[in-house]
């Protein structure tokens, strides 16, 4: 067993696959028998990391993911470990999807990191600067100069797109 | 402004508390990188650097990102060439994606105004085409790329070379001219893989344009389809702004359209669809409409100069004489409808169908005159529907009009082809007033036996063209001897009498006879015409012209007892069986206008139904029967007399 602290405080016992699944645990273990002393994790909070460990139970039996050689056609990338139930894990609020996001970057979690960035650019493709703006309350920070400038190229975008 | 306003609305914190957190930029360049790696392309991308300083300052001009937009560039379809060594991966792609054209090169004018041709540049000069930059070797024109031998300048970049070599040939220094054509090996130098970029961005864009073509054909042959299955119109459907959007999209994806695509736009899809069937129907009804309104301006027109002697169509008939059919039902008849109405081809067809129309009715008229198998003229003689005995009458009109159509005087043949009826009853789509049917109406067997009495009394025979010239020239020579008191009239005015009677005589009297007569002449209409509020009738109730009838029938009547029908001579009753003394003239003119004195009978109405004939035996006239009156000596002899005149004489 494998036993983890948050930044909150609270703590996470779990099962060494369950564990081990997140580089940066297995690493800390070192790859031994069980750990004894909690490990500290400051970078995720108590909530993130339910999720991170509801997603390693469910992917305790998964093969290892064979890694991805370079130059792999987008296209193969696209379509890699989701699951209808990876669909239905990740329609999350989007302020925990970027701390899930970050989380399983901080743990080392590969296919979680592949399944949250590849959620968000689902959300963000075929859309315009400004519905992405809105999607993601994003303040753009121009100057009226470039932004004018922005606006011409946002405009040729959009009539790309209609 | 206080100046706690002022420092709560300049708190950066303040700002920050009131608009929701942004979480994607807490994202690290990584994992944005990751983010941009799952088949972004390179529009894609520089839709996510234009959202917002933030990520412009990862994403464009940092060489940091260079390898996302290698990534998507080389993932595309089909692979974008790299870019030209002067231009960054953003605003290279910027440059293939935003819409527009660079200086409009690709545009003739353009050349004309401000380029020069390689071609026809002086031979001296042809090397400046190594340091200029020039037009693409493959160039676009309609739908088909070509090779291009005419290779296009800046105008101005080529007087500037031109200035520049010339200055540095004619100056006499060597160590100027050392100088310029150093300049010009670097420039060529700098030229080459730019036009060589150029020349394969050309080709990459011809392969990118047969891929979106094949994309939006296959895009368009799958629309069809499922327009087919889901039962609608492909071409209306691909006229549909989403629709459009979706293909546009499509194409710059390079994906054809799926299902699950159209399912998301489905209720807007069905709703334009809607929208654009109510409107094209909408559009259909003005127009046909506004055909209507111009065939109406056009009828007016025609009608105004028909000659009267002929019949023409009414306006619902004349809408469906066929040429007139084809303008009205033709979408494609366009909105000059007027003036095509004029053209030579419409105007001979339409009066082929206005001969045909007129045969048509004349045939089914003669018909009901009893000449089925009239086969033609002897002799000249008069079709049965040109003929004076050619008269009838409308069944709905007399059965329409309470009481029947006592004094009316039928209907010609020109005004029976004429007659809109609003009583007959149809579902034309036109209305009441716009149908014509041959069954609504019949033969006016009175009126035709009293023309062929006249008729028969002068010799003439019915179908003798002279019979047509009789009821104009006539004059009033028709004595009726049906009436108590004899009466002259004209034919016109016996059209109208004929009915009075339940078997009418007539005779014929000679001319000498007429001028000599002291007979009264029944004036149909007169009691109208000398109410009605004229200087003419004014002057004329002045006059001493009415006479009662009434007094001239008691004194040619001794002991007969008058006739029920006989309406001219009846005293009317009041409701209580006395006689009514308050009628006056004026209250005649209150309803109906009727000529008749069945009408009158109905004006007085209170005694409608309770009338009595009381014999005029014994009663003395009041006055004498050749007294003349004005009208309020008339009035005044109406209430000593206590009777109704009925006509003037």
């Amino acid at each position: 067993m494998v036993t983890v602290v948050v930044s909150d405080g609270v703590t996470f016992t779990m099962e060494q696959d369950v564990a081990f699944q997140c580089g940066l645990i297995a690493d800390f273990a070192g790859g031994g028998g069980d750990q004894e002393e909690p490990i500290p994790i400051q970078a995720v909070n108590s909530t993130v990391m339910r999720k991170v460990i509801e997603y390693c139970e469910h992917h305790r039996n998964d093969p290892p993911q064979p890694e991805v050689p370079e130059g792999t056609p987008l296209e193969r990338k696209d379509r890699r470990g989701r699951d209808a139930w990876d669909k239905q894990f990740i329609q999350v609020e989007q302020e925990l999807l970027f701390e899930i996001i970050l989380a399983a970057n901080y743990l080392n979690i590969k296919p979680l990191l592949d399944l949250g960035c590849s959620q968000v650019a689902e959300m963000m493709k075929g859309k315009t600067p400004a519905e992405i703006q809105q999607m993601f309350n994003i303040v753009n920070g121009f100057t009226a100069d470039e932004e004018a400038q922005n606006g011409e190229g946002e405009e040729k975008a959009r009539n790309l797109n209609s | 402004m206080s100046k706690r306003f002022k420092s709560r609305h300049h708190d950066p914190l303040v700002i920050r508390a009131s608009t929701p957190p942004c979480d994607i930029t807490r994202l690290p360049v990584e994992i944005v990188a990751e983010v941009l790696s799952y088949s972004f392309t390179p529009r894609e991308i520089l839709c996510v650097a234009r959202t917002s300083k933030h990520f412009c300052s990862i994403l464009a001009n940092n060489p940091g990102s260079d390898f996302i937009w290698k990534r998507s560039r080389r993932d595309y379809t089909p692979p974008i060439p790299d870019p030209a060594p002067n231009l960054t991966e953003s605003s290279y792609a910027a440059l293939i994606f935003d819409t527009g054209v660079c200086e409009e090169t690709c545009q003739s004018e353009w050349r004309k105004k401000h380029g020069i041709c390689l071609a026809r540049m002086g031979e001296d000069y042809t090397e400046f085409s190594d340091y200029l930059p020039r037009t693409e070797k493959y160039l676009f024109a309609g739908d088909n790329w070509y090779e291009s031998y005419e290779q296009f300048f800046r105008r101005s970049d080529y007087a500037k070379a031109v200035k520049e070599y010339t200055t540095a040939e004619f100056s006499g220094s060597r160590k100027i001219k050392k100088a310029f054509f150093e300049k010009l090996d670097r420039m060529i130098a700098a030229l080459k893989p730019i036009m060589k970029h150029a020349d394969s961005m050309v080709r990459w864009r011809q392969e990118h344009r047969k891929l979106e073509d094949g994309v939006h054909f296959d895009n368009s042959r799958w629309i069809r389809q499922i327009s087919k299955r889901e039962g609608w119109d492909d071409s209306e459907v691909m006229k549909t702004e989403s629709f459009l959007r979706l293909d546009c999209s499509s194409q710059v994806r390079l994906k054809a359209i799926r299902n699950a695509d159209l399912e998301a736009i489905r209720p807007r899809l069905e709703a334009e669809l809607f929208a654009r069937k109510e409107d094209q129907m909408r559009q259909k009804d003005n127009n046909f409409q506004r055909r209507r309104d111009d065939i109406n301006k056009h009828y007016h027109r025609l009608r105004n100069a028909a000659v009267d002697s002929r019949p023409f169509p009414f306006f619902g008939e004349f809408l469906r004489l066929p040429s007139m059919q084809s303008m009205l039902f033709n979408p494609e008849a366009g909105k000059h409808i007027l003036r095509r109405l004029k053209y030579p081809d419409t105007t001979a067809a339409l009066q082929k169908d206005l001969v045909e129309w007129e045969q048509s009715r004349s045939q089914k008229l003669s018909g009901i005159l009893g000449f089925d198998d009239w086969q033609g003229a002897n002799d000249g003689e008069l079709h049965p529907t040109k003929r004076w005995t050619a008269r009838f009458r409308c069944k709905a009109c007399d059965a329409a009009r309470p009481g029947g159509c006592f004094d009316d005087a039928g209907l010609s043949y020109v005004e029976v082809c004429n007659h809109s009826c609003v009583y007959a009853e149809t579902e034309a789509p036109e209305g009441k007033g716009e149908y014509w049917n041959i069954d609504q109406f019949e033969a006016d067997t009175k009126a035709i036996q009293a023309i062929n009495q006249v008729l028969t009394q002068l010799g003439i025979d019915p179908g003798d063209p002279r019979s047509s010239e009789i009821e104009k020239e006539m004059g009033a020579r028709i004595k009726c001897l049906s009436c108590p008191m004899p009466i002259l009239m004209t034919p016109q005015i016996m059209l109208s009498h004929c009915r009075r009677h339940p078997a009418v005589q007539y005779a014929v009297i000679s001319e000498q006879a007429m001028a000599q007569s002291s007979f009264p002449m029944l004036w149909v209409g007169g009691r109208e015409y000398v109410m009605q509020d004229e200087p003419e009738a004014e002057s004329l109730r002045q006059e001493k012209v009415i006479s009662c009838r009434h007094c001239l029938l008691a004194i040619s009547q001794d002991s007969q007892e008058l006739a029920v029908e006989d309406a001219d001579n009846d005293v009317y009753l009041d409701t209580e069986g006395n006689q009514d003394e308050t009628m006056d003239i004026s209250e005649i003119d209150d309803g109906d206008h009727s000529e008749t004195p069945c009408s009158l009978r109905r004006v007085i109405g209170r005694s409608e139904g309770r009338e009595e004939s009381i014999p005029m035996e014994g009663r003395e006239p009041l006055c004498g029967a050749t007294a003349l009156f004005t009208l309020d000596e008339f009035r005044t002899h109406v209430k000593i007399r206590q009777v109704i005149p009925s006509d003037i004489s």
